[in-house]
Parts: C-alpha cells; structure tokens; sequence
C-alpha cells in the first residue's frame, strides 16, 4: 500500500475528487501553476486545466467570496487560504456569508464549500501564518471545523470535507505536512466527521488534542510512559462536530483530563472541552480538568516559537499536577 | 433620498447645502435623464413602472402578512443539512422545555 506525508495525502484527495465529480475545483493563491505554497496542489492544473484550478489574486475575501458564488451555481469549490491567520482579511465571506447561507436562504441554497487553510507553528514562519485561530469559526454556527492530525485522516477528512453538503473549514498542520508517512491507500474513501479516534490507549490520564497537538500528545505520552504514567491521546479530529460522547466516556474512564492545544489558552477550544467535561462527567473525574495551550499573547517572532508554543515538558508538568 | 431608519436624524449631523447639493446627484433621477436623452425613457413609462413595483411590493407584504409565524424551533432550522451532535440536543432540549 503507498505511503504518503500529509502533502501527498491532501494531493491524492482531492485528485481522486475531480476524477470523480467534474463540478470539483481548486481556487487560491498560487495554487495553479506553482502547486501551492506547500506544494499540495501540485500536478492539479496540468491534469485538469486552468478553469478548475483557477490562480487567484492574494484576495482571501474574494476567494472564499467566489467559491460561496460557484456553489450557489452549482460547483463544488475547495478553496485554499495560504495560512489560517489570513482567513482575517476573509472573515465576512467566511462566518456571516458562508456559513449562514443555508439559513439566510431558508434553505434554498446551499454552499458545497471547502475551505483548506495550512496553519500553526514550529516551521518558523513570519508573524500572522501561524496563528491558530479555529475557536473563532466555532462561534460562527453553519461551519465544520476539520483538524487532521496524520495523513491518513488528512484524505479520508478532505474526501468527506469535499462532499459535505454545507462549508468545512478544513485546517492542516503545516508543522506535520511532510513529517511522517503512512499507509494512505489509493482510492476514495471517507473518514466521518465527529468521530473522536484513540490515538493511544492509556489507564491513568487522557490527553486531549486536535491537529499538530496530536503528535505533541504522543511524544508527551511515551516521556510520561517512562516515569510509570499510562496516558491515552484522544484526536477530536473535527471541533464541529464534536464527539461529546467519545470525549466523555474516555474522561470518565481515566478520571484525569488535560486539554492541550496551540491556539491560546484563553477561551480556546479546551475551555469548550472543560466545560463540556463538568457538565457531563463531573463525577467521574479524580482531579480537575488542565489545560495546556500557547500563552495568551500574540504568536512571537520565530526565535521565539519554541517557548510560546505548548511542549512535552509542559504537557507532562500539566500530567503530573493532575495526577497529585 | 431619504433617512438610514427611523431613529436616524440627519439635521443633527448634515448640512442641509449638501443634501441639497446630493440631490443634484441622485442615481436613479440621473439614469432616468440619461434614458430620456436617448428616447428610451418617459414619464408613461416611469409611472408604469412605479405602479408594477408598488404592487409587487404589496403582494410580497400580503404574501408575508398571511404566512403562519414561525415556530420557536425554527431557529435551528437550514443551518446544517444534518444538525450536528450538539445543536440537536439544544433543540431536543429547547422543545422538551429545559434549558
């Protein structure tokens, strides 16, 4: 079976999607003749031509503007926002238009549209490109919220994102586009939304992650492994829709819970999450719920990334404060 | 041209030379005398008009003015071809009368 990155995996989705349905198409900054700027539209306007991978300008609110408009009359537009933190100068087309389109039309459109923006940090990128900014589209009901962790989700989510009938916001870890590979079969196939994954099985502590934190959790897992702590990762996979069921279940079981993610820790997703948690599971739990996220203040220059960003070290200081 | 709503109240904020001055410039009087200067356009056809949007008008309100109320849960209502999850415990909730 080939082995993919996350790059080969997001590439390979959305050929086998326009194989398949003519009315799929890419738009975005340089997604046409240089391939992206992660290179995971490469190869797609000489296979299908430049009126479905279509070079935009560095307009994000008249990409995500266009692709509402292409839906409405029929298409099926994936859009690629160049970073996360660029959706600012796109948020009215993204929360207010996009994602109320359904209802602002009673339900006589819809909008077929995919939104794949690459985001957070440790590649040391300029300031804006890492921001993790994905709790923000949580409060703009109407969106899904996709956040792959590994190749093998990262097309399985990307398929179902394609054919979801309502606007996904599909975010991809660019820290983790070419940091590992994996069985990534030939093929369509889907992995469904709001199905929360056991990343590691664990008895003591469950790590709760989305994205890049995945693999944070599970280095952060094996140090803990080593000191006699058993600790499980649970990959959310999609913010919206949320597996509550998964997610509490799995809290109950170990009674310990740390959150962690790379958006700041105020009002980030985890605080969602810990809510969540004490009003389902409150007494099942044997410590309070810990959070573990960036600090809140703005993400810093690269020379700085490392201490801003949630590490092992702090994700397993967070473990063992639970486990006291 | 008129008030941005009826709370708005331009003499506090607008001199009244430049409403007057903007009248001058009225969009839709100036298509009307451009048609007109190219014999597309005359009042016939303007107070037709006038009437045909007048009545559409009335039928949308009419039209409006007999539909059944809403109902309470359709605020959950074309969001998602499919509630996810959550939202539809909120509206299960909603409907059974909790919180």
């Amino acid at each position: 079976m080939p082995q993919r990155n996350i790059v080969e995996a997001v590439n390979n989705a959305l050929v086998e999607e326009m194989e398949a349905d003519p009315r799929v198409m890419v738009l975005g900054l340089d997604v046409g003749k240089l391939g992206g700027v992660f290179r995971t539209t490469s190869g797609l306007v000489d296979r299908f031509g430049a009126d479905r991978v279509v070079d935009t300008p560095l307009a994000e609110a008249s990409i995500v503007g266009a692709s509402l408009g292409l839906a409405i009359a029929g298409m099926v537009p994936v859009a690629e926002i160049q970073f996360l933190g660029f959706t600012a100068q796109g948020f009215h087309q993204i929360g207010p238009q996009l994602a109320k389109y359904r209802q602002r039309s009673r339900g006589r459109y819809h909008c077929q549209v995919t939104i794949r923006a690459p985001f957070g940090g440790g590649i040391k990128s300029p300031e804006f490109h890492s921001d993790a900014v994905e709790a923000q589209f949580v409060q703009t009901p109407g969106i899904k919220i996709v956040m792959p962790s590994n190749p093998y989700d990262a097309k399985g989510l990307l398929i179902e994102a394609i054919r979801d009938p309502d606007p996904v916001l599909f975010c991809e870890p660019d820290r983790l586009y070419r940091a590992m590979r994996m069985e990534v079969p030939d093929g369509a196939y889907t992995v469904p939304f709001g199905k929360a994954v056991l990343a590691r099985e664990g008895e003591h502590v469950t790590l709760v992650a989305w994205s890049a934190a995945v693999e944070l959790c599970m280095r952060a897992a094996e140090q803990l492994a080593s000191e006699g702590v058993s600790a499980a990762v649970l990959d959310l996979r999609t913010l919206v829709p949320l597996d509550i069921e998964t997610l509490c279940a799995q809290a109950a079981k170990t009674g310990r819970c740390v959150i962690v993610h790379e958006a700041p820790l105020s009002a980030g997703f985890g605080a969602e999450i810990s809510a969540t948690l004490m009003e389902e599971v409150f007494y099942d739990l044997d410590a309070p719920v810990a959070r573990v996220g960036a600090f809140d203040v703005p993400f810093p220059a690269a020379s700085l990334e490392a201490y801003y960003l949630p590490s092992v070290e702090r994700v397993v200081a967070a473990v063992r404060r639970t486990m006291e | 041209m008129s008030f941005h709503n009826t709370t708005d109240n331009p003499s506090r904020y607008e001199d009244p030379k430049e409403h007057e001055e903007a009248r001058t410039r009225d969009p839709i009087e100036r298509v009307q005398r451009y048609l007109t200067a190219l014999g597309l356009w005359d009042e016939k056809k303007a107070a037709a008009m006038t009437d045909e949007v007048r009545e559409e008008n009335e039928r949308a309100l009419q039209m409006a003015y007999a539909a059944d109320a809403p109902r309470p849960d359709d605020v959950f209502a074309n969001v998602y071809a499919t509630l996810p999850p959550r939202v539809a415990r909120q509206k299960a909730d909603f409907l059974d009368g909790g919180a």
